[in-house]
């Protein structure tokens, strides 16, 4: 081709070295993207077949089903609820351990018996009810503690009314 | 800065085109009928599944009941 053509061998020269390479790379390509497709293809046509298989009914059949036990929007008002009760008897105990600290005002046992206990459930409900991995620990863990701290206050006050103290 | 996107909706007519009560849709859907109420004056924004699961029970195309 080159011998033929000698007036024009300047574009030529540089087109044949270009064309190969362009062509190449295609061809090195093509197997690869058309072999990945066909395997992820067919799970993604099944998963939509099984979508379109859901009709009216069998959808309406399983909202209802799912939203059995309070739906989201009463969810989320609990879970807020449930919040707002935990901010309270913390913040109480806070505030009864702070003028305990700084007044030294004796408080009676029964008062720190139910704070304690309040405390104590509000930190097994959250643990409960939590479903993110970290805070369901700190709940789990704050719960075993508060609990055991409450189960111990409430042996040594009924200790302490049997006259028995330790 | 203030120009929030709310989601409005036209859930109240698209039900009573349909003849619906609020009771009725609360009952297909599976939800209370505070939470329709809630929906249709705009006091809860559902989520994407149950705004879909309300498209779906009222055989209305998404943008059909829902808009900005």
């Amino acid at each position: 081709m080159q011998e033929n053509d000698p007036l024009t061998a300047k574009p030529q020269e540089s087109e044949p070295i270009q064309e190969p390479i362009e062509e190449a790379l295609p061809q090195v390509a093509q197997p690869a993207q058309e072999t990945e497709p066909v395997q992820e293809v067919k799970p993604a046509q099944e998963t939509e077949q099984e979508r379109e298989a859901l009709s009216r009914e069998e959808v309406l059949l399983r909202a209802r089903a799912e939203n059995a036990h309070g739906d989201e929007r009463q969810r989320s008002q609990m879970q807020w609820g449930n919040y707002a009760g935990f901010i309270a008897t913390e913040f109480a105990c806070i505030v009864i351990m702070f003028v305990y600290i700084f007044t030294g005002r004796e408080f009676s046992p029964e008062l720190f018996c139910i704070l304690f206990t309040g405390i104590s459930a509000q930190n097994i409900v959250q643990a409960c009810i939590n479903k993110g991995k970290k805070t369901k620990t700190v709940f789990i863990v704050c719960a075993a503690l508060i609990t055991a701290c409450t189960l111990m206050y409430w042996v040594f006050w009924i200790l302490g009314l049997c006259g028995i103290r330790p | 800065m203030d120009d929030k996107l709310i989601l409005h909706n036209r859930l109240k007519e698209v039900r009573a085109e349909k003849g619906l009560s609020q009771g009725d849709l609360a009952g297909m859907v599976g939800v209370s009928r505070n939470t329709i109420s809630s929906v249709e004056t705009g006091k809860y924004c559902p989520t994407a599944k149950l705004a879909l699961i309300l498209c779906i029970a009222l055989n209305k195309k998404f943008e059909e009941i829902f808009y900005f």
